[in-house]
């Protein structure tokens, strides 16, 4: 127990800063142009879903869980397993973690919750846009302001980070039902947790915008879920 | 303060079972050392960690400045790099970077890592097939674990002439009275723990216990991973660290280290390929005396 004491955040890491940099810079330059293009779908579907209303909205956001569910398995695959889990046994885990997540969020979009999906309340969708915006633009805008280009940035649909943020955003929209939300909800804040604990060793204070985003989502937990009836 | 000439390194000779013949302190005008408990060739008294700093992946880019730096650090007469399961890719880096430089007279220290001691032989072969070894020169029990298992084992293969030396790790100034113990009471060839002008733990019981029996010291964390080195830089040298030919604080830090009273061979790991010649050119020259060492702590210290 004494001996547990002594051992510090930093112990946990093996890797430095500038090879967890390097991680997304060759992600980005093997499939460039595609960051910037999932980010564009992204927002569009978010587009999508704020200026349409009704079941034309509802249809959207189930669809726009089908493309979360995608490049959840493309991360899993690609980034994580390809390129972290041989630096990190914890992506190697959080690889198995992004592709049982795809699954389920394959399965909701497939199945459809479809019937309780969307027309959630006005806070919630808000929240959700919000949610998706950070993940989806914000936050690659960080690190493209701190490692001063677009090709070191962190994207959505291509690293966990941003992915996670975006995906929450959808999920708030998109999953109506609480318990369904919390558990879809899961995977993504934990990797949220562990990779903001990551940033905090790195002494990088991106860390509280990941924190942040977890907060966000369980604010939405507890925020009403459906829309008042006559507010469409 | 003047530092004590001497022709003939203290740790390498302390290694060899020599050292009750000499003074404590002195200089060195070679990074020579002879390694215990073997016929393998004499040993230069810095080696190269790979915690943290080979833990690059499959990144090509990074492969190769790895490469680079151990390039640096053989031309510099290096020879003894340091690794672990437990450290990512590290040893595949190094694999990487034997293969690249062609070079096959690296003295080859690893670990073994597993609460399993059914698994200690597969993890070993694991490990020396991303090294590109044909063996290893030196088999440590990484942090002690399942040191009652491994132990044994890695005796054995070095009776079969599988392992050349066998020797056990702890960092942090972790389980002293655990390491003391086996110290005394198995047959090491090396021991591995850490120390440097701020982590001094070791000087109590470690470095006089490694020093009575001839077991060789391997130095972790000699610059505390860096931290030493960035909270000195731009601090400036003490007025003898010339009289040392150090030039700069992680040179005087290792000589630090290396004139202690035990035979030491400290690891420092770097992404830098000038500061790994650089760090195995500390070696060389005069050694600090006791006042000076206290100084270099000190200054240290005080900073």
């Amino acid at each position: 127990m004494e001996t547990f004491a002594t051992y510090q955040l930093q112990d946990f890491l093996l890797f430095s800063e500038r090879v967890y940099r390097r991680l997304f810079e060759a992600q980005n330059a093997a499939w460039w142009p595609l960051p910037p293009v999932l980010a564009g779908l992204g927002l569009a579907f978010l587009l999508l879903i704020a200026l349409r209303r009704g079941g034309a909205s509802r249809r959207i956001a189930g669809a726009s869980l089908l493309a979360v569910a995608l490049v959840w398995g493309f991360v899993a695959v690609d980034f994580l397993l390809g390129r972290y889990a041989p630096i990190s046994p914890i992506a190697l885990a959080g690889a198995y973690a992004f592709m049982a997540e795809a699954v389920l969020l394959a399965i909701v979009a497939a199945l459809g919750l479809r019937a309780r999906a969307t027309l959630v309340s006005g806070l919630r969708l808000t929240l959700g846009i919000f949610l998706a915006g950070l993940g989806i633009l914000i936050y690659p805008a960080i690190g493209f302001v701190r490692n001063g280009g677009a090709v070191s940035a962190e994207w959505f649909g291509m690293a966990p980070d941003p992915t996670a943020i975006a995906t929450l955003g959808f999920l708030v929209i998109a999953v109506r039902g609480r318990w369904a939300l919390a558990g879809l909800s899961i995977v993504p804040c934990l990797w949220l947790c562990l990779s903001a604990l990551t940033l905090r060793v790195f002494g990088d204070p991106a860390e509280w915008v990941l924190f942040a985003a977890v907060g966000l989502a369980l604010v939405a937990l507890v925020l009403p879920a459906r829309r008042q009836a006559g507010a469409e | 303060m003047t530092p004590i000439d001497r022709r003939t390194l203290l740790h390498g000779l302390v290694a060899a079972g020599l050292a009750t013949a000499l003074p404590a302190f002195g200089q060195s005008p070679e990074p020579l050392a002879t390694p215990a408990g073997g016929p393998s060739p004499a040993l230069p008294a810095v080696g190269l960690g790979s915690w943290i700093t080979f833990n690059v992946g499959n990144d090509p880019v990074l492969l190769d400045e790895c490469a680079a730096v151990m390039e640096a650090f053989f031309a510099a007469g290096g020879r003894m790099i340091d690794s672990s399961p437990m450290y990512g890719s590290s040893q595949g880096t190094i694999g990487y970077g034997l293969k690249t430089l062609g070079r096959t007279d690296v003295f080859s220290a690893d670990k073994v890592w597993t609460p399993l001691g059914t698994e200690g032989r597969e993890q070993i072969e694991t490990s020396r097939a991303l090294w590109t070894v044909p063996a290893f020169s030196l088999l440590q029990v990484h942090n002690l674990v399942a040191v009652e298992e491994h132990l044994p084992m890695l005796f054995e293969m070095k009776a079969a002439g599988t392992v050349g030396h066998v020797g056990i790790t702890t960092s942090h100034g972790r389980r002293h009275e655990d390491v003391a113990k086996l110290m005394e009471t198995q047959p090491l060839d090396f021991v591995q723990f850490t120390y440097n002008p701020v982590d001094r733990s070791a000087e109590e019981r470690l470095l006089p216990l490694a020093r009575e029996r001839g077991i060789t010291a391997i130095v972790n964390r000699p610059f505390r991973q860096g931290q030493l080195t960035r909270q000195l830089e731009g601090e400036p040298l003490p007025g003898f660290a010339s009289e040392l030919g150090a030039s700069t604080w992680a040179q005087l830090i290792l000589k630090f280290i290396l004139s202690s009273h035990a035979a030491t061979l400290p690891i420092p790991a770097t992404t830098v390929p000038a500061h790994a010649a650089e760090n195995v050119a500390a070696a060389a020259g005069p050694m600090p005396d006791r006042a000076m060492r206290e100084a270099i702590a000190a200054a240290i210290g005080d900073i």
